[in-house]
């Protein structure tokens, strides 16, 4: 008999085939998005202001950006945290959900859309501001919304940090789903 | 049942991803890609010119921008008149941008009914003619603005040693001395005001001016305040204006003064 329990579209697409749970949770997989996203917390700790950033600023983490890096590299480097988010993700997600292609490429092309869809955001302020409701401002990590859209900067850049992340990480996913097939 | 549990147990960790992935975003943010190069003497001066917000309301404004990247805006007339932006910009060729705050004056106050608001502006300089649009929490708008060239005549405090008559603002006659320290009142709460004005570029009639409030009747009004000065000839009253635009991290005054006769 089917679980009444039901999940509608992608997520039922991702969890169930025919109405069974094959899917094992990949701890590879979990651990690497993990591992990314603290390279990523990292990043923002040794490369950007607490002054600027909510989180460090909100942990009470004082930090001074040390300016090691060549200004040929400064353009990759600003880019860098949207090129780790996008791949910590779908590491994580595909590793809690999926195991076959069309589960990933449901992962990838999903956080691709969310994380574009934040980047844009940046350019569109005078448009959103006015509709974040004020009270949003007295909630945690909601209060930052106004502030992302306002002092955050759209860059073509980093729309191509969130796609090279996203192929990258496809195409991760699947070389290795393809070596587990041949050791088998 | 161990499917559905197991299905659940993924549901809510796929949901707590998710959310995680949001929160993450929004939090790494709040305006770290920073700006260009500090070049702003270029940018430096007087300027006068209108702003006009989202509901097609314009001002008349004056605008104050020093050669290390600061700026102040006034409305000068009408009814919102003191209502004021103060904030620090970046010059990248032509185009520049910055983060201001705003100030309520006058009988006005934001559209979000604060009286403090926080934005950002970005815009362009074409010759005489800066043009760029602002973003707030609350509204948005455009502004225009014309460089007047006066004020890049050299200044010293000796040029401004000496007795000043208050002709627009809340303060009293101040007392300007060599070493650039003064003194005066704020009329509205009885404050006594000591301050300090500092050269910014010896080449440019623009000054760093910190006021000092004590004593007021209501205490909220005690603190310190800082922000511009400038040396202008306006050919209206013929004679020379002081004006300082100074705020607080709540509150702001300004004061256009004449020398004493």
């Amino acid at each position: 008999m089917r679980e009444d329990f039901e999940i509608s579209g992608v997520v039922n697409t991702l969890l169930f085939d025919s109405g069974q749970v094959r899917q094992r949770v990949n701890y590879r997989q979990l651990l690497i998005g993990f591992s990314v996203l603290t390279l990523g917390a990292l990043f923002y700790y040794l490369f950007r202001s607490s002054e600027h950033t909510y989180f460090l600023n909100n942990l009470g983490i004082s930090s001074q950006p040390i300016s090691i890096l060549p200004s040929v590299f400064l353009t990759i480097g600003n880019t860098l945290p949207s090129f780790l988010h996008v791949f910590a993700f779908i590491m994580m997600t595909a590793g809690l959900i999926a195991n076959q292609k069309r589960g990933y490429l449901i992962v990838c092309l999903s956080w691709f859309t969310i994380d574009v869809f934040f980047e844009i955001s940046q350019g569109l302020d005078n448009i959103l501001i006015p509709i974040i409701p004020n009270w949003f401002s007295h909630i945690f990590l909601l209060e930052n919304a106004r502030d992302y859209l306002l002092y955050g900067s759209f860059d073509y850049l980093d729309l191509l940090a969130i796609a090279v992340g996203s192929v990258v990480a496809y195409l991760f996913l699947t070389i290795n789903e393809r070596g587990k097939q041949y050791e088998k | 049942m161990k499917n559905k549990f197991v299905a659940l147990i993924k549901f809510f960790s796929l949901a707590v991803i998710a959310v995680l992935g949001i929160v993450t975003i929004i939090a790494s943010n709040d305006g770290g890609s920073g700006h260009g190069t500090v070049d702003t003497t270029d940018t430096a001066g007087l300027w006068t010119g209108t702003l006009t917000d989202g509901e097609n309301n314009t001002y008349s404004i004056g605008g104050i921008t020093s050669t290390d990247g600061q700026f102040r805006l006034i409305i000068d007339e009408g009814e919102c008149i003191g209502m004021q932006v103060a904030g620090t910009f970046s010059m990248e060729g032509d185009t520049g941008s910055g983060d201001f705050t705003g100030y309520a004056g006058g009988l006005c106050t934001f559209n979000n009914l604060e009286t403090v608001i926080s934005g950002t502006v970005e815009f362009t300089v074409n010759g005489d003619t800066l043009s760029g649009t602002f973003v707030s929490q609350d509204d948005s708008g455009t502004f225009s603005l014309t460089y007047d060239p006066q004020v890049e005549t050299p200044l010293t405090l000796a040029d401004l040693e000496g007795t000043w008559i208050a002709e627009e603002g809340d303060f009293s006659e101040i007392a300007i001395l060599i070493d650039g320290g003064f003194m005066g009142n704020y009329v509205p709460y009885n404050c006594n005001v000591a301050g300090s004005i500092s050269i910014i570029d010896p080449d440019w009639s623009i000054t760093n001016v910190t006021v000092t409030k004590l004593n007021c009747d209501n205490e909220n009004m005690n603190g310190t305040y800082t922000g511009l000065g400038v040396l202008v000839f306006d050919e209206e009253s013929q004679s020379e204006v002081f004006a300082i635009i100074v705020s607080s991290s709540t509150l702001s005054n300004f004061g256009f003064f004449t020398p004493a006769p």
